[in-house]
């Protein structure tokens, strides 16, 4: 069977899993393998793909991310309120570590999670975002920059302290 | 996208904002490299004048760079189970299949199980590596895995691990990096007393630890930047983690790697 060229674009498929994973796990923690290989499924399962790879890849972040907000509506899952009490222009950047980025994005509101994993994780520019949260590029960039301020207030108001690791 | 008369979220106006609020935003328009090349300039000028701008900067580029390195070493407490899961539907996929209504499918299902199974691997990483950095390269090892095998990781390097299977008789591991610019590489793990044939590629190399024989071939790759890769894949498999031998070769061979041809 010849292969079409949608063979070709869901080849790009397993290069984007991981990322696809952490976006979804910004979202919905718990349930993020789960989250990917139902948008894996749908994807692969899908009549219409996008035609180019720059395209594939957004329609497979917009799938994963209707799959967690659907998640999220049916558990009726509170939003955290932001908090952006810190001083962003003398932060402690000994504080911005894994353990403590992840705690971080974990207190955040969803909104605010989603914008720094789209940037951040899966890379994409405002206007990629924008496009995939159908919001304008000005509010990409607005709520972006008040989502890394909560970022930084919760690590800063977080109990977990980075342990400075030696390396060799 | 510039930083000139963008909304301001919440129903108010960009000229309502803090000088602050606007400083902030530009700062991190900068770290993502969404300014025009004037606004970048302007920013630069302040960041070159101000010590509070320079820091803020800086916290920035390291909060960027932290979350970022969250989808390239995920370290997630997955369910066990769940791993075993896909590789159940890894295997039984990789063999012939008597149906032909969806051969496509099932193919892109295997593509993806694999796939899936590999990023699962991912995440299996010890708890422990958590707070070494998130480039530090771990091994793939799980309990699903041949007795002995592990897989190495080559992030640093630039090279993705993409698909893993593991074929039965003799328990054979068989993992595809792949690279940003077309470069690919093929690791087998198995028995050593299997003799296999040689793989072919471009280059490659092989090597053996205990009972395990491990071959890694690449498709096109520059001879120099595969040794590089080559050697570290194998101090990896020989559990001897000294970043002179792991990490320095994997970064060296990620730095302005060329095109791979082929």
């Amino acid at each position: 069977m010849a292969r079409t060229r949608h063979d070709a674009l869901h080849d790009a498929l397993p290069g984007l899993l991981p990322r696809l994973h952490a976006f979804a796990r910004t979202i919905l923690a718990d349930d993020a393998g789960d989250l990917v290989q139902e948008a894996a499924t749908r994807a692969l399962a899908a009549r219409r793909v996008p035609d180019e790879p720059r395209a594939y890849r957004a329609w497979m972040f917009k799938i994963v991310r209707h799959a967690a907000l659907d998640e999220l509506r049916r558990r009726r899952l509170p939003l955290a309120a932001p908090d952006d009490d810190v001083d962003l222009w003398h932060f402690d950047d000994v504080r911005i570590a894994k353990i403590t980025v992840e705690q971080g994005l974990a207190a955040l509101a969803a909104p605010y999670r989603e914008i720094i994993a789209l940037i951040d994780i899966a890379g994409f520019s405002y206007s990629e975002a924008a496009s995939i949260l159908k919001i304008p590029s000005g509010t990409v960039m607005s709520r972006l920059a008040r989502a890394r301020g909560a970022l930084l207030a919760a690590i800063e108001h977080s109990r977990v302290r980075p342990m400075q690791v030696r390396k060799g | 996208m510039t930083s000139g008369g963008h909304d301001n979220e919440g129903g108010g106006t960009a000229s309502g904002k803090s000088g602050v609020e606007r400083a902030f935003e530009r700062l991190n328009a900068m770290v993502d490299g969404e300014l025009s090349p004037a606004e970048r300039a302007a920013v630069a000028d302040e960041i070159a004048a101000s010590r509070d701008m320079a820091r803020a900067h800086a916290t920035l580029a390291r909060l960027k760079a932290t979350v970022g390195a969250l989808g390239e070493n995920l370290d997630d407490n997955l369910d066990e189970n769940l791993g075993g899961k896909l590789v159940n539907m890894a295997l039984p996929l990789s063999e012939p299949r008597p149906s032909r209504r969806w051969p496509w499918m099932l193919a892109a299902a295997a593509t993806a199980a694999a796939a899936v199974f590999a990023a699962v691997t991912w995440m299996h990483e010890p708890a422990e590596t958590a707070s070494t950095g998130p480039e530090q390269p771990t091994m793939v090892s799980l309990p699903a895995l041949p007795p002995g095998v592990a897989v190495p990781r080559l992030d640093m390097a630039g090279l993705k691990l993409v698909s893993m299977t593991v074929e039965p008789p003799g328990h054979t591991v068989f993992a595809s990096y792949r690279g940003p610019h077309g470069c690919r590489l093929d690791l087998r793990a198995a028995p050593a007393a299997a003799g296999l044939p040689a793989l072919t590629g471009t280059a490659r190399r092989h090597w053996v630890v205990g009972d395990i024989a491990y071959e890694l071939v690449a498709h096109g790759m520059p001879p120099a930047r595969f040794a590089l890769i080559a050697g570290a894949a194998e101090w990896q498999t020989r559990q001897v983690l000294d970043p002179r031998r792991i990490e320095q070769p994997l970064r060296q061979a990620g730095l302005d790697p060329p095109p791979c041809m082929g």
